[in-house]
């Protein structure tokens, strides 16, 4: 091979220019990740939820009214017709009342076409442990679970509270739907000398076909979480012969916490109050 | 036109880069620090306790929370020079006020009573009463020229403090130099009170193995602890406070509308801080009013004695239809909380008046 002194100098020049076209760019770098922020829209029965008012009726025709709605939700993670899969938040605890946690962002979503999304609501059995999550300070604060139903038992997953009419159109009460495991130790005045040191665990897995949405690499997208709160007291599944109902009257204003009954019903209506919707937004940050 | 436009891009250019290699070659000489850093201060927790937050804005320092405690307690931020902060707050009662309605120095008393400051950085929802404030920096910021408490504006305190002998050096040795500002004076009574931490009640030792407590003792915690007392809803171990707001229906109308004040939102109406119940045997009288004069009124009230209403907190409401609780189980309870009180934080000498 022999090579003119033009043509020598032409392929230095070009390799000093290739040469420093890969120093700015690695051909082994990563393609940039997507970005998906996550939303939840609380609902009865329809869209928007109006705090404070008594407008919202259960299946068994109690009407009330929503005051406080706080809960965690844990290991949410989208699915894609690849078998890809990524977590986008570990731990995270919304309160109605605090707008800072409301919406996250996750930044590191590879892209893919995504199927699905799972979570838990709630922590599992490795999760729900007494301080575990003392780093998430309004979270620790307001959800432990307490002492006397499980000394081991980590927080509550849902708190849900407000009023409802005792009768038609009569006075008002308050309910609150706390829910959460239970461990017995002898000492719980309401439970007098019952040991049952075995934790109950409750929480929900849930798994939510998505319309397949593909996000694309550098891009951003917006997962929607709805929850229909009424579901949370409806019997979903009338036709296995199990009433899982939860009425107002007879469960909400008593001691529900250590009550394994209306937790079992609780976790079972929860189930099916859950639905998602994935958008792809373009490259556009909203 | 071209030759000037050349030299005008040179002149950028050389500007440009003038300005990229000035960073470490010139120090401005104001900017030198006056005094050496400040020595960061990390408090020891027991197991069980949340990290106690530390805002990046107004870090702890050894000198910080020294110079906190002087002003915490120099009457320099009055008026007349009669009232400090301590004045108020007393430590021996839980840094709150054993009087029903704290008098400022005009001799007009407020209408609600000064709320205690037990472990009051673990509050994350608010100071005061209402919550009105979202930390101790604002907090502290209200007393000083509120006309019917310490009644003095911030720039005379600022000038007091400026013309003062001791002064001076130690802003400069809290804060690197030895400006002084409200902003200041603020941070540092801040820190200080970031440092009242009641962990070593008979309650802390029992959990820490340490000490026993009796068995009508462990039943009351078991009452407290359990939804037959539901106290822990509000007043979650182990700091014995949410922080958050609540209408505990202390009055068929709310007086006082609390929390609505601050938020605009009626349903807020009627709504205080549950604030923390340690020492609460030593920080009578009690609620937002101090209306009640002891503790079983206090628990009396919230067993059978509320008013009841839509606006009452449904953790409240709840107990019209649950069984109330029995006369032994209440003084169960109240001895369980006895076992609250922590004699080493309210007799501690770190926190006391170092004022001569």
């Amino acid at each position: 091979m022999h090579f003119t002194s033009r043509s020598r100098w032409l392929a230095l020049i070009a390799a000093s220019v290739l040469g420093v076209v890969a120093c700015g760019e690695d051909a082994t770098a990563p393609e940039p990740p997507s970005t998906v922020d996550v939303y939840f829209n609380l609902n009865v029965d329809g869209p928007g939820l109006q705090l404070n008012n008594l407008i919202y009726t259960t299946a068994a025709g109690t009407k009330y009214s929503i005051k406080v709605l706080k809960f965690v939700i844990s290991d949410l993670t989208l699915h894609a017709d690849d078998g890809k899969s990524v977590k986008i938040a570990d731990v995270h605890y919304f309160d109605v009342g605090d707008g800072s946690t409301q919406t996250f962002r996750n930044s590191s979503v590879p892209h893919a076409n995504w199927t699905s999304v799972s979570f838990t609501f709630g922590l599992d059995e490795t999760r729900n442990v007494r301080d575990k999550y003392q780093s998430m300070a309004k979270f620790h604060a307001a959800m432990q679970w307490p002492t006397g139903l499980g000394p081991n038992l980590g927080y509550h997953y849902l708190q849900l509270e407000g009023n409802y009419e005792t009768s038609p159109g009569g006075a008002t009460a308050g309910y609150t739907t706390h829910t959460g495991g239970r461990q017995l130790d002898g000492t719980n005045p309401d439970f007098p000398g019952v040991v049952d040191a075995t934790p109950y665990h409750y929480f929900i897995t849930v798994d939510l076909p998505i319309t397949p949405t593909h996000i694309h690499e550098g891009e951003y997208g917006e997962l929607e979480l709805f929850f229909n709160l009424n579901d949370w007291y409806l019997d979903s599944t009338p036709a296995d012969g199990n009433d899982t109902s939860y009425d107002f009257t007879t469960l909400g204003n008593q001691m529900i916490m250590g009550n394994l009954d209306a937790q079992a019903r609780l976790q079972t209506n929860g189930r099916f109050c859950f639905s998602a919707v994935l958008r792809a937004t373009g490259g556009h940050d909203h | 036109m071209t030759k000037y436009r050349r030299l005008a891009a040179w002149v950028i250019v050389l500007a440009a880069l003038a300005a990229c290699s000035s960073n470490d070659s010139v120090a401005p000489p104001d900017d030198e620090p006056e005094c050496p850093p400040a020595e960061r201060l990390t408090l020891q927790l027991p197991p069980g306790f949340p990290e106690l937050p530390d805002p990046k804005n107004n870090r702890l320092t050894r000198q910080g929370v020294e110079l906190g405690r002087r002003l915490f307690y120099d009457p320099i931020l009055s008026g007349d020079s009669t009232q400090a902060c301590g004045t108020c707050h007393r430590q021996w009662a839980g840094f709150g006020d054993t009087r029903r309605f704290s008098e400022g120095i005009d001799g007009i008393k407020g209408t609600r009573q000064a709320p205690t400051i037990v472990n009051p950085g673990w509050m994350l929802f608010g100071q005061f009463w209402d919550g009105r404030e979202p930390d101790l920096e604002g907090q502290a910021t209200r007393p000083v020229p509120n006309p019917i408490e310490m009644h003095l504006p911030w720039a005379v305190a600022v000038e007091r403090l400026k013309h003062h002998p001791e002064y001076p050096d130690l802003f400069c040795a809290a804060f690197g130099d030895s400006r002084i500002d409200s902003l200041r004076v603020v941070k540092a009574i801040a820190q200080f009170e970031r440092t009242f931490i009641s962990t070593n009640s008979r309650y802390d030792r029992w959990k820490r193995g340490e000490d026993t407590l009796s068995t009508a003792e462990q039943a009351g915690y078991r009452i407290f602890t359990t939804e037959v007392g539901d106290c822990f809803h509000c007043h979650m171990e182990p700091i014995f406070s949410t922080g958050t707001f609540h209408n505990t229906g202390l009055d068929v109308v709310p007086v006082d509308r609390g929390r609505m004040d601050v938020t605009g939102i009626p349903a807020d109406i009627g709504k205080f801080k549950a604030p923390s119940l340690r020492n609460i045997m030593e920080s009578s009288p009690y609620m937002h009013d101090g209306r009640f004069a002891s503790i079983y009124d206090v628990v009396n009230h919230y067993n059978m004695g509320f008013h009841d209403g839509p606006d009452v907190d449904p953790l409240i409401r709840v107990r019209v239809t649950r069984r109330p609780m029995r006369v032994g189980e209440i003084d169960t309870l109240i001895t369980f909380l006895e076992t609250l009180t922590d004699p080493t934080f309210l007799t501690n000498p770190d926190l006391s008046d170092p004022n001569p």
